[in-house]
């Protein structure tokens, strides 16, 4: 696609060389495969979740696109953070409905989190599998009850001699059709409780449904019909007596609360990366359409109520994008170079801003782009509302809802005790 | 088999900016990128090598951005690169060129076949891998669509109005065309292992040659091809018939109906 | 001044030699790798033809006939020698240049020659510029050292027959270790290159279904259907595309549907005589280019074009 807006020059977000050839690769990848395909993949999912996009996801993991800041003796790219970033981004920014970008920043935020806390045994299991794309693994944390209230998860993981027995709910969790169908299977970094009530009672597993192609016993599944981001499936699992080894327990027992804090704090990274890769799409069709659309004989943008508008929305799409890298950055520094004088939760209100922020902005303006089209944007032709629906699911929450953004932003400022 | 590429970083003409006023080209830090064919050639030499074994090794010639193109070439999996760049070199012609290329070849030692992409992304000269050919007294095959190599060498090549399928000894020189493969897309783990990979620099000096051209190029325009410009608009239902039918009029006048 | 001409393709030859006597030759000689009765044709429109006999050499190897072809040169004395722009043209054109040591220049749209020798028009930057060249210092040097330029075809009304030229065979004594395992000639029939009109669809076209619209408009108009770049390299609709870096058209008429106006599709398009696009974007910059412009959505415009070009 031509591209209509050029990448902001920026000497206070700065790439390297090799990011930007990185950048140029994966657009080149987008291109070829993803944006011609976009939309049929979203409607033949809206039809049927079943029908995900299969070979997509293996030509993605070929390409290198999971996995990115895994350690290449688990089968990942050996990349930066930042790098998973910019991948998350560009992938947005050719299908907007972010149903590939999203499938692509689980599959890197939540195996860079298990490398973090999980055995060395477990990821050599698991990892390489994710990373060429024949293994989903995401986050399961939400139960019926709620999502925020990660303290109050229901979900029990009992020990028994070397097992782990699980009973309990998830609902809304990514990836559920994915660990069906795809080749070797997969699972989540999930929450259960392990110890008593509160947060200090949490564990988090490397929870594999399926593994090596075969279901395993006491896992119950259901799929969601969603509004948008078809291409990636929603849906929820009971848990009957389903047994785990006890090698899969991620980190140590009763510490899982603070472990996926840290993965979700990662999530949200990529999460905010792939909200203006899709904006950034979306600001492209309003120019274009600015361009070619007349009202009253009139430039519809000759309208100040239009201009004004759309500059506005430029300006937070600027904000959040740097707010993205930042964060970004950050976490490179963190658990890249681990540089001594910073602690994972310096990366919190960083975080919580791009989280906040981002998806906002690009449902804000998929909303105001689809006033500026008029009609036509309520036709199902226009594809615009495909980038509305899907990243209106990270307002809703998904990694956080974003009041949880504006808690911990008030929180971590304020004081904890002020909050109260 | 050892391959060795000519690889050229060319201007990427889709964002080159012409000057609105004089209508030549703005080239001071214009983008580059791979010359198209040429990433093709490289692809082509590395699935040889995948194939039969051997080495992939590469020369690009020109002003110093050139070495920009390294990592790119890494990236995609070749052995070593050898660059000679040098500011004058943007003006250098497909003589110059390929005789540039050919002394650094000698210095890179032996090999069983050349390959380079049939013509250049900016240049669009058709010479150099010929001239190169008949510098170093090589048979050569131009525009190839596909390529095998066996102890010998059978190129399919496109000559326009048929298809020409050579069978040739080693060593040989090939061009090759846009058609002949789809080049891979360097993932992020071969980008970072080339950043840390090495490559040889020649200087024109230690090759002996001077920089003589003997083509002169003494103007570059953008073309100005007047056009009538006659423009209507149809997006109004009720209008559109008599919008199109003045267009439909003057083709008519033209006589082009 | 003696120009000599060579090109294995007819037309492009008889395009040849109206480039020669342009250029105010004083002698037009034309060179031919063929048959005694190639040679005798050629010499109908050029001075002398000399010609190597190609049973000697078998079919088109760059390094054979380039020798043989040099043999012919070495045998008059050119000092402008015009070779035919195609693929085997430009690959003869170069390793002739080697042998010869002087420069070659291809992709030539028009030429002449000053007191400061030969200089010529040719594009630039695959084809989205025209850059004006000297071809070496001085025309007149030693003897057989002609300047080598390549003609795009089309550029030049092919000649008529006006002489009556004498023929020399000129024998070579070519080895040749390469075998030519077989040529597959391409089907004829009118392409891109050769139509009247060509309709292009851009990447407006939604759906490769929706080919079937242009297809009709091109069958109304008697032309034939090409497409961009992106709808054959990145959608795999089509084989080969209309543009610089696939197939430059010059057609009567050039209807774009939906085509943005990429650069390097505009350069494979400019030498059309009329240019007339559809596209919904006011500021594509195809609109820049074209005689006429029609906006609005071709999924409108055009069927209302079929239904009145019908009536």
């Amino acid at each position: 696609m031509e591209r209509i807006l050029e990448y902001p020059k920026d000497p206070i977000i700065t790439f390297s060389k090799e990011e930007e050839l990185f950048r140029q690769m994966v657009r080149e990848f987008c291109e070829k495969y993803i944006e011609p395909n976009w939309i049929e993949v979203d409607k033949a999912a809206e039809k049927d979740p079943m029908n995900m996009p299969l070979d997509l996801i293996k030509k993605m993991g070929q390409q290198g696109l999971f996995c990115i800041p895994c350690s290449e003796e688990y089968g990942g790219q050996g990349g930066t953070y930042t790098m998973a970033t910019i991948a998350t981004e560009e992938i947005a920014y050719s299908d907007p409905s972010v149903a590939l970008a999203v499938y692509a920043l689980l599959n890197n935020g939540w195996p860079f989190a298990l490398e973090l806390f999980g055995s060395e045994e477990v990821c050599q299991e698991i990892l390489p599998e994710v990373a060429r794309g024949n293994a989903f693994f995401g986050i399961a944390s939400t139960e019926p009850q709620g999502g925020s209230d990660v303290a109050g998860i229901r979900t029990t993981a009992t020990k028994k001699g070397d097992v782990y027995v699980f009973n309990g709910e998830k609902a809304y969790i990514s990836g559920v059709g994915e660990v069906q169908k795809l080749p070797w299977g997969g699972g989540w970094f999930l929450i259960a409780r392990t110890g008593g009530e509160g947060h200090q009672g949490l564990s988090a597993f490397a929870f594999l449904a399926r593994k090596n192609g075969e279901l395993k016993e006491g896992w119950n599944p259901t799929l969601y019909e969603d509004i948008g981001r078809h291409g990636l499936t929603t849906g929820g699992f009971i848990m009957n007596d389903f047994e785990l080894e006890a090698k899969y327990l991620i980190g140590e027992e009763n510490k899982g609360f603070y472990h996926v804090m840290e993965g979700f704090n990662l999530a949200r990274i990529v999460v905010a990366a792939a909200t203006i890769g899709a904006a950034r799409w979306l600001l492209e069709r309003a120019v274009e359409w600015f361009r070619s659309r007349k009202l009253f004989g009139r430039n519809i943008s000759s309208f100040q109520g239009v201009s004004f508008k759309f500059a506005e929305l430029y300006a937070r799409w600027e904000a959040a994008r740097y707010f993205v890298y930042r964060a970004s950055r950050l976490a490179d520094k963190i658990y890249m170079e681990k540089d001594p004088s910073l602690n994972p939760k310096d990366l919190n209100v960083p975080v919580a801003l791009a989280k906040n922020y981002g998806p906002e902005t690009c449902v804000d303006l998929a909303e105001e782009v689809m006033k500026w089209y008029g009609a036509y944007a309520f036709t199902k032709e226009a594809p615009i509302f495909r980038a509305w629906l899907g990243p209106f699911s990270y307002v809703i929450g998904a990694e956080g809802a974003q009041n949880i953004m504006k808690v911990i932003i008030a929180r971590d400022l304020i004081g904890k005790e002020f909050i109260r | 088999m050892d391959i060795i590429v000519c690889v050229k970083q060319s201007y990427d003409v889709q964002q080159l900016k012409f000057d609105p006023k004089t209508g030549e080209p703005m080239l001071a830090g214009a983008p580059r990128k791979m010359s198209d064919m040429d990433r093709r050639a490289l692809e082509e030499a590395l699935r040889i090598k995948e194939k039969v074994g051997g080495t992939v090794k590469t020369v690009s010639v020109g002003p110093p951005e050139t070495r920009d193109v390294v990592k790119e070439i890494y990236a995609m999996g070749a052995d070593e690169a050898f660059v000679v760049t040098d500011m004058k070199l943007d003006k250098a012609d497909s003589d110059l060129t390929a005789k540039i290329i050919v002394e650094a070849i000698k210095k890179i030692g032996n090999f069983d076949l050349i390959l380079a992409g049939a013509a250049s992304t900016d240049g669009y000269s058709w010479q150099i891998p010929a001239k190169v050919a008949a510098l170093l007294d090589l048979p050569f095959f131009p525009n190839a669509i596909s390529l095998s190599v066996n102890g010998e060498l059978v190129a399919e090549c496109d000559l326009g109005e048929a298809i020409y399928k050579y069978k040739a000894p080693l060593p040989s020189v090939v061009s090759v065309s846009l058609e002949i493969n789809e080049p891979r897309i360097p993932t992020l783990s071969a980008i970072l292992k080339a950043s840390r990979k090495q490559f040889t620099d020649f200087y024109i000096k230690d090759l002996g040659i001077d920089i003589v051209t003997e083509l002169e190029v003494r103007k570059v325009t953008m073309p100005k091809v007047e056009r009538k410009n006659m423009v209507v608009e149809a997006t109004d239902p009720s209008k559109m018939e008599d919008e199109i039918k003045k267009i439909l009029d003057e083709l008519r006048k033209e006589n082009i109906l | 001044m003696e120009v000599m001409v060579y090109s294995e393709n007819e037309k492009l030859f008889k395009e040849l030699v109206t480039a020669a006597v342009q250029l105010n030759a004083s002698k037009i000689t034309s060179a031919v790798i063929g048959s005694k009765e190639d040679a005798e044709k050629a010499a109908k429109y050029t001075d002398k033809a000399f010609f190597v006999d190609s049973s000697q050499l078998g079919e088109y190897k760059p390094k054979e006939y380039a020798e043989a072809l040099h043999s012919i040169v070495k045998a008059s004395d050119p000092q402008v020698l015009l070779i035919g722009g195609t693929h085997k043209g430009n690959a003869l054109a170069a390793i002739l240049s080697v042998k010869l040591g002087e420069p070659s220049v291809t992709e030539v749209s028009e030429l002449k020659v000053t007191e400061e020798g030969l200089i010529v028009l040719r594009s630039a930057f695959g084809g989205v510029a025209v850059a004006e060249v000297r071809v070496g210092r001085k025309l007149f040097t030693k003897v057989a050292s002609p300047k080598i330029a390549c003609v795009k075809p089309g550029f030049f009304t092919p000649a008529e027959e006006s002489k009556n030229g004498e023929v020399e065979k000129i024998n070579v004594d070519v080895k040749s270790s390469i075998e030519v395992l077989e040529v597959k000639k391409k089907e004829a029939g009118v392409g891109l290159e050769d139509a009247d009109v060509v309709v292009v669809a851009g990447r407006g076209v939604r759906k490769k279904e929706d080919l079937s619209l242009i297809e009709e408009l091109a069958k109304i108009l008697g032309g034939v259907v090409g497409v961009t770049r992106p709808l054959s390299a990145d959608l795999h609709w089509a084989p080969t595309w209309v543009g610089m870096s696939g197939i430059p058209i010059k057609p009567k008429l050039y209807v774009g549907i939906g085509v943005s106006g990429q650069i390097q599709h505009v350069a494979g398009i400019r030498n059309s005589k009329i240019i007339m696009v559809v596209n919904n974007d006011p500021k594509a910059p195809i609109f820049e280019h074209a005689d006429y412009g029609v906006i609005g959505d071709l999924y409108q415009v055009v069927p209302k074009l079929i239904e009145m070009l019908k009536s």
